[in-house]
């Protein structure tokens, strides 16, 4: 009877295990407020001790402006999606069917350190970068005594000073992340909110799942490290001469052309 | 013992002064095992302002922190937080001060509860498509989508259900994209319930997609669509039973939305004895209305038939028609949709509509227009029994991609039995109604696209009306001239007329670059044939004839073609012009007691529209047109026979065709995501020539008035603007809403020419809040003034002001859980003209229990404040009334509603 005790008890013990949950996470979305309508989220992923977040455009905002239709044989810009719904849905499908199949840039940073690193594609040489930029500091926040619920959550206020501009932000102590979109961090709990003095430039959590249940995308260690600014001049390099081929095809398509007729 | 716990109580605040002046707390943050927890967040929390943070820390690598205490009066706590970890919470003491402790953090053993918020805006835009979120506006006591729309911003919508946007009226109501209603969406709005319903999007510029010629066309109408929760097969919907115990009134609502890919149905049915009348929940403003869906565009527009004689109901304006009529009216209807397969689709709505109701009032009429003024006074009681069946439907195939066929019909019957008893000059007079109203409609319509960008739409429409009033009245008064005697029982009029047309139109449209071109041939063929017969019935119940001319039998042709081309540029995506350029062609002829008359004319029409969006937000529009003016079927009829009091004449009997011209200019701003407000701004000006709108209705032999063509034209401007602002963002909105309507008419009266100058103003603020669930109100000021003033050359003939102030202001409370009681209050300060200033006012309760979500139970108080008479005057050009009528008295009505 003893043994058969001892037994249930270990059973019990290892059934529930005393471990801290390490492995809860805390996905955000956040709208930029930049735009007025919403062309892209900002999807983040808050572990205990860094963050993960990926730049996701809205196809289906962004289209809305115009995509392409075959009206009797011509191929046609509409801005009509109750008209040519079915249309829109096929190619909002296809457009996230293709952006599936492209590798996804994500951006990792740890909350005790102030360097981000970002992993970029350079197609052109089929070689991947990782970006490491180090971050401004964060440290002169002014905690303020007001308090708002937002989607849910009791938060409170707080102000800095940054880039000649002063931004309000609003955290939640409810899910303790030292942790923001874009750079803010510094508070003790999650920013949901941030804006300039104006209002028009921030960032606002639209959808909140804690605990995350699904696949995190992955942050791949390889790739070349190189700074922000070794990588803004190597972008501008590689645009240019994607503009320079591309002219060069141009004149050769009129070149034949004009042979033709 | 108590001296000492007074001193502490005193000195306490400074106690933790002096606990937290120049300290500073430190530790280590660990698991239980002793190892470092790094990042986690260390903060110190007031307990006097709901527990905000006033200073924090985060543990580093190694866990350790430190907080410097800044000098506070009230008391504070150190709470630690880190993920997978119980927060740890203490109260700030001496034993933490300046003593390095180690924190040990316990982890979590069960998991986090599962946390999902979503956030979406109230109001979106996207392009030309406004989205309100229903959570965001729905209080949980609506019982109709227009209880739904009278919240949201920009909209607003009358008594009948008719929807306006920013001033601008709504075509359709859809359903999920589908229009079920067409513009007769007043059925919908006032009787379905919001259950499904989670945003209501208004859609401008819309056009059809179910129309294939709609591909190569721009979208010109403004529609509300409805979107539903869920997908697949869904069905929405609500019943509810209400009974008053004592007035014994009761009132059934149900209806059911089905929603599924292929097919939508709406089914709706209502029957009450508290005021509501079928006729207006149907949506439909006037009683002799029939439905008319203006999205179907006909060759010609079809004038549906209404009876040539009427009693009228009295309906004070500013008063809820709901506190006029004592009645019993029943409302069944279907609309049906379906989707047979993709090359397929079907329409079709079912309506049954009854009312009797039964209206008490005494009026004084005093006629002015003859050489002495002759005052009618009547005591009487109107019994009205209407009932009408509608049937509409469209039945649209698809031959392949480049082919439509389409078949739109319609087919109504009504009947009508009304009577008064009262009294007429001293004399009691009986007058019986009888109307029977029969049409249909069948419209064929085939459409080709053809290649580069054009299409060939053919047209048939065949129209069939028959109206008829057999019009009854005792004790006529006697007149050697019409051999009627005072021993005579009654006189029987038969008006009747029977209308045929066939209408046909081809058009050919093509789009050239940023030109678009459309050519159309219109013919329209009517043959209207009206008759009049009058008998007398005698003491010895014989009946004899009255004199021929009351004996009519006419026969009216008219012949319309109409040759329109339309030429249409985009001179930008922000600035669009089309003119028009229509010639047609009007042909009469008219034979009627040996006397034939014709008559034909050729009208040039031109007519310029230009649309222009300096910015997204806002829109220009500038339409101007010359039209023609014939007069219809009834107002021929009408002219064929003229009486005056004493004797008889065939009138002068012309036919009057003329064209005048309207301009419209109108501006909207609408900007409700950001900038929080709209405005717009509409000026129309009209000069028109003289309609034949003389129906002389006295309480004795119809007389009418003949056709006198005068070659003067009506003129009327009309101001409306509108403003709409979000005081505070999305929680209170100010609106205010101007119209200004003057203008000149012309009438005659036994071919004298009368000049009416008249001016309408109105004048609406109101306040309307979206504070929270448990407190919201809505506020009305409206003030409104008319004057008119009659002339015979400079001879005045009647001059006249009437004004009026209301109030209309509803609470809305939600009290614990799910209490909700609604008040709202009505005053109403008439002046009318000849008349002391009068006040009256309104005030009806409702509190409602949810049980749940779909269980309820309701009280409805209704005239707590109840006045039941008022009196009220009206005028025209050669009569004022003074009328007291009676109001419906106070009730209770207990109601019991489940909603799906």
């Amino acid at each position: 009877m003893k043994y058969l005790t001892f037994v249930f008890i270990f059973a019990v013990l290892f059934l529930f295990n005393v471990k801290a949950q390490n492995n809860t996470i805390c996905a955000v979305k956040y709208k930029d407020l930049k735009s007025s309508t919403i062309l892209g989220t900002h999807n983040y992923w808050f572990y205990q001790d860094k963050l993960v977040s990926v730049k996701e455009p809205n196809n289906r905002a962004i289209h809305m402006r115009g995509f392409p239709v075959l009206i009797n044989g011509v191929m046609t810009t509409q801005t009509d999606t109750i008209k040519f719904n079915r249309e829109f849905n096929e190619y909002i499908d296809d457009m996230n069917d293709e952006m599936k199949k492209k590798p996804v840039r994500v951006t990792m940073k740890y909350y005790n350190s102030d360097i981000s690193k970002m992993t970029y594609f350079y197609d052109y040489k089929n070689k991947n970068y990782i970006v490491v930029d180090t971050l401004q500091n964060m440290d002169s926040w002014e905690i303020l005594n007001d308090t708002m619920t937002f989607m849910g959550f009791k938060c409170q206020k707080a102000s800095i000073k940054y880039k000649q501009d002063t931004y309000t932000a609003w955290f939640t102590t409810q899910l303790p992340y030292n942790a923001g979109p874009d750079g803010f961090r510094g508070l003790p709990g999650l920013i949901l909110k941030v804006n300039n003095s104006s209002g028009k430039l921030g960032f606002e959590a639209i959808v909140i799942q804690t605990p995350f249940k699904g696949v995190v995308p992955t942050f791949s260690n390889e790739g070349e490290i190189i700074s922000q600014n070794d990588w803004l001049i190597l972008s501008r390099e590689r645009n240019s001469k994607l503009r320079e081929s591309m002219n060069n095809m141009m004149n050769e398509y009129k070149k034949d052309l004009k042979q033709k007729q | 013992m108590i001296r000492l716990a007074l001193l502490f109580v005193l000195f306490f605040p400074v106690f933790i002064f002096s606990q937290t002046d120049n300290k500073k707390i430190e530790g280590t943050v660990t698991n239980p095992n002793s190892e470092p927890i790094s990042n986690a967040s260390i903060k110190i929390i007031a307990n006097d302002t709901n527990g905000i943070v006033k200073q924090f820390a985060f543990s580093n690598s190694n866990g350790k922190f430190s907080i410097k205490l800044s000098s506070v009066a009230y008391q504070l706590y150190l709470q630690i937080s880190v993920l997978g970890y119980t927060t740890f919470n203490v109260k700030v003491t001496d034993s933490l001060i300046n003593k390095p402790s180690q924190f040990i953090m316990l982890p979590l053993t069960k998991a986090l509860p599962e946390v999902y918020v979503k956030a979406e805006n109230q109001i979106t835009k996207k392009g030309d498509t406004t989205s309100f979120k229903v959570s965001s506006f729905a209080k949980g006591n609506e019982n109709t989508i227009a209880d739904l729309l009278k919240r949201l911003p920009g909209l607003s919508i009358d008594e009948s259900g008719t929807i306006k946007f920013n001033g601008k009226n709504i075509d359709a109501v859809l359903l999920e994209d589908d229009d079920l209603f067409g513009s007769n969406y007043g059925n919908l709005v006032n009787n379905s319930g919001i259950s499904g319903i989670e945003k209501v999007e208004v859609i401008e510029n819309y056009k059809s997609k179910d129309r294939i010629e709609n591909s190569l066309t721009k979208g010109k109408q403004t529609v509300l669509n409805l979107r539903y929760k869920g997908a697949g097969i869904r069905n929405f919907g609500q019943a509810t039973i209400g009974y008053a115990p004592y007035q014994n009134p009761h009132d059934m609502r149900l209806n059911l939305t089905t929603l599924s890919k292929r097919v939508k149905a709406v089914s709706i049915g209502n029957k009450n004895s508290t005021g509501f009348l079928a006729q207006q929940l149907f949506g439909l403003t006037n009683e002799n209305d029939l439905p008319d869906n203006k999205n179907i565009e006909y060759p010609q527009t079809i004038e549906l038939q209404k009876t040539p004689i009427s009693f009228n109901n009295i309906e004070p304006k500013n008063i809820n028609k709901y506190r006029i009529f004592d009645n019993n009216s029943s409302l069944a209807t279907t609309n049906l949709l379906f989707k047979l397969t993709k090359k397929i689709l079907f329409k079709n709505n079912y309506a049954f509509v009854q009312d009797n109701f039964l209206q008490n009032y005494n009026s004084s009429t005093t006629y002015i227009g003859g050489v002495i003024p002759t005052t009618i006074l009547q005591e009487s009681k109107i019994a009205k029994n209407n009932n009408f069946f509608f049937t509409e439907g469209e039945t649209s195939l698809n031959w392949g991609e480049k082919n439509q066929t389409r078949i739109n019909y319609f087919f109504s019957s009504g009947k009508g039995l009304h009577s008064t008893d009262g009294f007429f000059q001293n004399n009691i007079l009986t007058q019986t109604l009888q109307n029977n109203n029969s049409q249909g409609s069948l419209l064929l319509t085939h459409v080709i696209l053809l290649k580069e960008k054009s299409f060939i739409n053919i047209k048939y429409n065949y129209y069939s009306g028959n109206t008829a009033a057999d019009y009854m009245f005792t004790n006529p008064l006697a007149d050697t001239s019409l051999n009627i005697k005072n021993t005579d029982k009654n006189i029987i009029q038969l008006i009747a007329y029977n209308q045929k047309v066939h209408t046909a139109s081809a058009n050919w449209f093509k789009v050239l670059n940023s030109f678009s071109l459309s050519v159309t041939l219109n013919e329209a063929l009517k043959n209207i044939t009206p008759t009049s017969n009058t008998l007398l019935t005698r003491q010895d119940n014989t009946q004899a004839n009255f004199k021929s001319n009351f004996q009519v039998e006419q026969q009216i042709k008219i012949a319309e073609t109409e040759l329109s081309v339309n030429l249409s540029k985009n001179f930008s995506s922000r600035l669009q012009a089309s003119f028009v350029n229509k010639f047609k062609n009007l042909s009469y002829k008219k034979d009627v007691l040996n006397d034939s008359r014709s008559e034909d004319k050729l009208f040039y029409l031109p007519s310029l529209n230009i649309t222009f969006k300096p910015t997204n937000k806002s829109h220009l529009s500038l339409n101007s047109s010359l039209q023609a003016q014939a007069p219809n079927a009834d107002q021929l009829n009408k002219a064929s026979i003229f009486m005056g009091n004493n004797n008889i004449t065939t009138g002068t009997n012309e036919i009057n065709l003329q064209s005048g011209y309207t301009l419209n200019l109108f501006y909207v701003f609408s900007d409700f995501a950001y900038k929080r407000y709209s405005y717009y701004a509409s000026l129309f000006y009209s000069n028109l020539p003289t309609l034949y709108t003389n129906n002389f209705t006295a309480s004795n032999l119809y007389m009418f008035n003949s056709l006198v063509p005068f070659n003067k034209n009506n003129n009327n401007f009309n101001a409306n603007i509108g403003f709409d602002k979000n005081l505070v963002k999305l929680k209170s909105w100010l609106t205010l809403k101007t119209n200004y309507n003057a203008g000149t008419f012309f009438s005659n009266n036994n071919t004298v020419l009368i000049t009416n100058n008249v001016t309408n103003l109105k004048s609406e603020l109101k306040y309307r809040t979206n504070w929270n669930k448990w407190f919201n109100i809505s506020t009305t000021i409206a003030y409104t003034t008319s004057t008119q003033k009659s002339l015979i050359s400079t001879f005045e003939l009647n001059n006249f002001t009437n004004s009026e102030w209301l109030t209309n202001t509803t609470i809305e409370l939600k009290l614990y859980k799910n209490w909700f009681i609604d008040i709202q209050h009505d005053y109403l300060v008439n002046h009318s003209y000849n008349k002391p200033v009068q006040h009256i006012q309104f005030l009806d309760t409702k509190c409602k229990y949810n049980f749940n979500n779909k269980w309820s139970g309701s009280l409805l108080l209704r005239n707590i404040l109840n006045t039941n008479a008022f009196t009220t005057s009206s005028s025209s050009t050669t009569q004022n009334t003074v009328q007291n009528f009676t109001l419906t008295p106070f009730f209770g009505l207990f109601t019991l509603g489940y909603k799906f």
